[in-house]
């Protein structure tokens, strides 16, 4: 437990750092765009950044051929235009429809070294859960290992402009930081008058996981013009049924893999629920566009804030 | 002797009356005795009704009758297979259960498919293992030991592949074969308990016959007792009452390995006190492990495994040690 304790401090301080680190990069390069409006924008290489384990990774020149081991940043590699230079991903990656083409080359087990060195990389994107021991080897291989996985809203902005930086399509990245941005804000104008709903998410009724403090979800349910029940313990977590009954929550969202919906509103303490008696459980039409720290997460967003606030949006 | 006995049973009954009472009393959401006592009066206010009626009494009684169950296929299996590592889990059931579960998962069955479906297999599993191991009418426990170890390494195998092939589908998965209580209801108590119950009750009715199996099967014999036929009726029913435990609770490991041993440390190795001891002291464990596993973290629950390991292990070697120490001042 101390353990633990001493590890999310640590996470708390890294986030700190990074969204200072954040701040100052952003007001170091806009002035620069508006001095220089033309196209090219060119990175200089070697190019030293910070990735979100506080590492300072070095990148000799821009990257052609790159490995992405993490499902979201594949997707904002294709969002800002970088897609045609992703070399290989993992069994986890299904967006957009092109990677269904690219070399898998991890999965389940981890990352796969020798499939990995096969498609000789220039750069390699890592999550914190993609195994120490191997991207230490392919860093002893003199391969880049970059480690990008957002966690929240602002680091989701700080992938993306990383990754235009690194890639050399800092505009397209800004353009897509800029619509999400503005669809967010389009979204919370629209609900940030209404009435807070008490908003429980289901992850899986199995063992009744939530998401709790800390997760892309809470997030999602605060901006849409909720108030999550669960947000008394962090992350991702086995929620006391009991609890739940007593904080007696308005709407029920959950996923896809949830689990059976209909076993849910039979279920004792569930049945008894505002949110089943008044009809008010609701499935996300995808897990990805929820869980995954992307641009996509505007659209579940959109879709969370429709079921809490169905009448501000007609 | 009997008075020694009797003091035993009273104290291990007292004890799962006052795990029960406290299991009922405290939970993530605190509501005070004096409420508790009204909601069971048929008063009260409606939320807590709701918690402790149709919430906490099922889970209660659901994690006593499992606790107990397994407890006594434990300590029966541990006698028929002469093996101390034995439970109830040694003929395969566990893995045959989580396999069931696991179909039924990546099919998308509710809960009741997913209980019915590990039930089944489970029971499949231990039927397969008993005609491998059966020459003729004999059957050799070695090799239904050997049997079962074998096929839960190839059921478990096969398993992580599924779960490979379907990893949306892995959490749910990895957290059914950790077992739990936290969606119990009375529907689930209702179907169970006849089982879980009567199971047992049968398998006691049999345990001076299993006295007479464990000082060797031809004086057995010569007792009158038809080891054969013995031995099967306590494998089938002992493996109906566990498959009935694992698929209300899942796979909840080490309650029935170690409750037997810590009770026979207590009460000895016969039968007749040995079973009904266990049975008792397996509710009231069980009992107290879920409530631990309410309410350390709440409102987070925990897997009952953790808490079933980390107090009975040591618990479990306190006694071991201290009964070696008496046999060495002996």
């Amino acid at each position: 437990m101390k353990r633990f304790k001493g590890i999310v401090a640590f996470l708390v301080i890294f986030a700190l750092v990074f969204s200072l680190a954040a701040c100052s990069t952003q007001n170091a390069t806009k002035p620069q765009e508006t001095a220089k409006p033309a196209e090219e924008v060119k990175t200089q290489f070697p190019l030293k950044i910070t990735d979100f384990l506080g590492r300072e990774v070095t990148i000799e020149k821009q990257p052609e051929r790159i490995v992405s081991l993490v499902p979201s940043v594949t997707e904002l590699l294709f969002a800002i235009g970088a897609g045609s230079k992703v070399v290989g991903v993992t069994d986890f990656d299904n967006y957009p429809e092109e990677v269904k083409d690219i070399p898998k080359v991890g999965g389940f087990k981890g990352p796969n070294i020798e499939a990995i060195t096969a498609q000789k990389p220039d750069i390699i994107f890592a999550s914190r859960l993609s195994g120490k021991e191997q991207m230490e080897s392919l860093e002893k291989m003199g391969i880049p290992v970059v480690v990008l996985d957002a966690q929240n809203f602002d680091q989701i902005y700080q992938s993306i402009e990383l990754l235009g930086k690194i890639t050399g399509n800092e505009k397209k990245a800004e353009e897509v930081i800029n619509d999400m941005k503005n669809k967010i804000k389009e979204i919370s104008d629209k609900v940030k008058d209404l009435p807070k709903a008490k908003v429980f998410y289901l992850v899986s009724l199995d063992g009744n996981w939530t998401a709790g403090k800390g997760t892309f979800i809470d997030e999602i349910i605060n901006l849409a013009g909720g108030e999550n029940v669960a947000s008394d313990v962090n992350g991702w977590v086995q929620y006391s049924i009991e609890e739940l009954v007593k904080k007696n929550p308005d709407v029920i969202i959950t996923s896809p893999h949830a689990g059976d919906m209909k076993d849910l509103k039979n279920m004792a303490g569930y049945k008894d629920t505002n949110a089943v008696k008044n009809d008010k459980v609701f499935v996300v039409s995808n897990d990805d566009i929820i869980v995954r720290g992307t641009n996509r997460i505007v659209l579940g967003l959109e879709e969370v804030a429709k079921f809490l606030h169905p009448e501000a949006f007609k | 002797m009997k008075a020694k006995r009797g003091f035993y049973f009273a104290s291990a009954f007292l004890l799962l009356l006052l795990m029960m009472a406290l299991s009922i009393s405290a939970g993530a959401v605190k509501i005070p005795l004096q409420e508790i006592l009204n909601v069971l009066l048929g008063k009260g206010d409606e939320v807590n009704r709701r918690i402790i009626l149709t919430l906490r009494l099922p889970r209660v009684i659901e994690s006593a009758l499992v606790g107990m169950g397994l407890s006594v296929v434990g300590a029966f299996f541990q006698g028929l297979l002469r093996n101390p590592m034995a439970d109830p889990y040694v003929l395969g059931i566990s893995s045959g259960a989580a396999f069931g579960a696991t179909i039924a998962i990546i099919m998308g069955l509710g809960i009741f498919g997913l209980s019915s479906m590990a039930f089944i297999t489970a029971l499949l599993t231990v039927f397969f293992v008993y005609t491998v191991s059966r020459t003729g009418s004999r059957l050799s426990m070695s090799t239904m030991l050997l049997a079962g170890i074998a096929i839960s390494a190839f059921m478990s195998a096969i398993i992580s592949l599924l779960m490979l092939l379907n990893h949306d589908q892995f959490s749910r998965i990895v957290f059914w074969t950790m077992g739990g209580f936290s969606l119990v209801s009375w529907q689930q108590v209702i179907y169970s308990s006849p089982l879980i119950l009567i199971g047992s009750f049968v398998m006691y009715a049999f345990s001076r016959d299993v006295n007479a199996i464990l000082t060797g099967e031809e004086s057995a014999e010569h007792l009158g007792v038809n080891a054969e036929l013995v031995k099967k009726i306590i494998l089938i029913l002992g493996s109906l009452v566990t498959a009935s435990c694992v698929s209300v609770g899942g796979i909840i490991g080490f309650v029935g390995l170690i409750v037997p041993h810590i009770s026979r440390l207590i009460v000895g190795p016969d039968n007749r006190v040995l079973v009904p001891f266990s049975a008792l002291f397996g509710a009231s464990f069980l009992t107290f492990a879920d409530l631990l596993a309410r309410v350390i973290l709440k409102p987070v629950e925990m897997p009952i495994g953790i808490i079933t390991a980390t107090f009975g292990g040591p618990f479990f070697l306190y006694l071991l040690v201290r009964s070696k120490q008496k046999n060495e001042g002996m």
